[in-house]
């Protein structure tokens, strides 16, 4: 559905700039270019690095590993687990849907989700390409402090009296 | 000898790949078919992204992207940030050639670092998606 649309934006902008005018046209296409092919490199390894995590991590490890502790610790390590996975989201909604099923407390999986989504251990080589090593560890780093901040106010909101 | 070196992430992870299913041809195979999966998802991604940005980059000058996103764009510049964020779709590492651009078109920083958050955080484009992602939980449930 979303690749529709951004599939479509980019086929319509595209059309329109063609004839706007085709030299700029092309001058935007060989940027295209010349970017992907600066990043291939780093794409590539990072989907067979995730193929390998995904072969290990997968949903039946990830609930064991994140069901087994409780408390904060229990908390921390969701959010370490999420930052090193890195899962589509059509596959972690439900994955977060079952473990909730499972037992797993509202604050792990806010922590998990959260810093599923947000922090990148794998995707740090892509980052570095971009933002450098300063920026890039900053973000991630605070992205992480902000997972668990974010576990602890669902687990407020969520978990009720029981927290 | 250069292509090596630009590829060597690449030809190291190739060959843990490799290593592991030749000892566990399970763990293997369900490797190969992540990647098979994630390679189709960012197939399919990053050539509108990359294609949208060259437009930008061509059309767009850095005098109009700093006077709607850069210094003293204020909470202007900030809703946009959030609203485009958002709006986008596509895993984190789609995000990354979509700021540096910004960065380079003169945007201002923290609207770029808002923009990343928005990206990352609110999704509403996936709100879509809402009635597959219950059925598979209900087929997860089953499994269970």
């Amino acid at each position: 559905m979303t690749n529709i649309a951004l599939y479509l934006a980019t086929v319509l902008l595209l059309g329109l700039s063609y004839t706007r005018d085709r030299g700029k046209t092309r001058k935007a296409l060989k940027k295209a270019l010349k970017a992907f092919k600066n990043i291939l490199p780093q794409f590539l390894g990072i989907i067979v690095l995730v193929g390998l995590l995904m072969a290990v991590f997968d949903a039946a490890f990830i609930s064991r590993l994140i069901g087994q502790e409780s408390g904060w610790l229990g908390v921390l390590l969701s959010a370490v687990v999420g930052a090193v996975t890195l899962i589509p989201g059509i596959v972690a909604f439900p994955t977060a849907a079952m473990l909730i099923q499972g037992g797993a407390g509202y604050m792990k999986i806010g922590a998990f989700v959260s810093a599923l989504m947000m922090v990148g251990v794998v995707t740090l080589p892509v980052e570095l390409e971009y933002f450098g090593r300063r920026l890039s560890i900053a973000r991630n780093l605070l992205a992480f402090l902000f997972s668990l901040l974010v576990a602890y106010i669902i687990g407020k909101v969520c978990g009720g009296l029981w927290f | 000898m250069v292509l090596i070196k630009r590829y060597r992430f690449f030809l190291a992870t190739a060959t843990i790949l490799l290593v592991i299913s030749l000892v566990n041809q399970e763990i293997g195979s369900r490797a190969v078919g992540v990647v098979g999966y994630t390679f189709r998802e960012m197939a399919m991604i990053i050539p509108p992204v990359f294609i949208l940005l060259g437009l930008l980059d061509v059309w767009i000058p850095r005098e109009t992207m700093m006077r709607f996103m850069g210094e003293g764009s204020g909470v202007k510049g900030m809703l946009i940030a959030i609203l485009l964020g958002s709006a986008a779709t596509g895993p984190l590492y789609a995000a990354f050639p979509v700021a540096s651009v910004f960065m380079k078109k003169g945007v201002k920083f923290s609207n770029v670092l808002i923009f990343i958050g928005a990206w990352t955080r609110s999704k509403f484009t996936q709100y879509q998606t809402t009635p597959k992602l219950w059925i598979n939980s209900q087929y997860l449930r089953n499994l269970q």
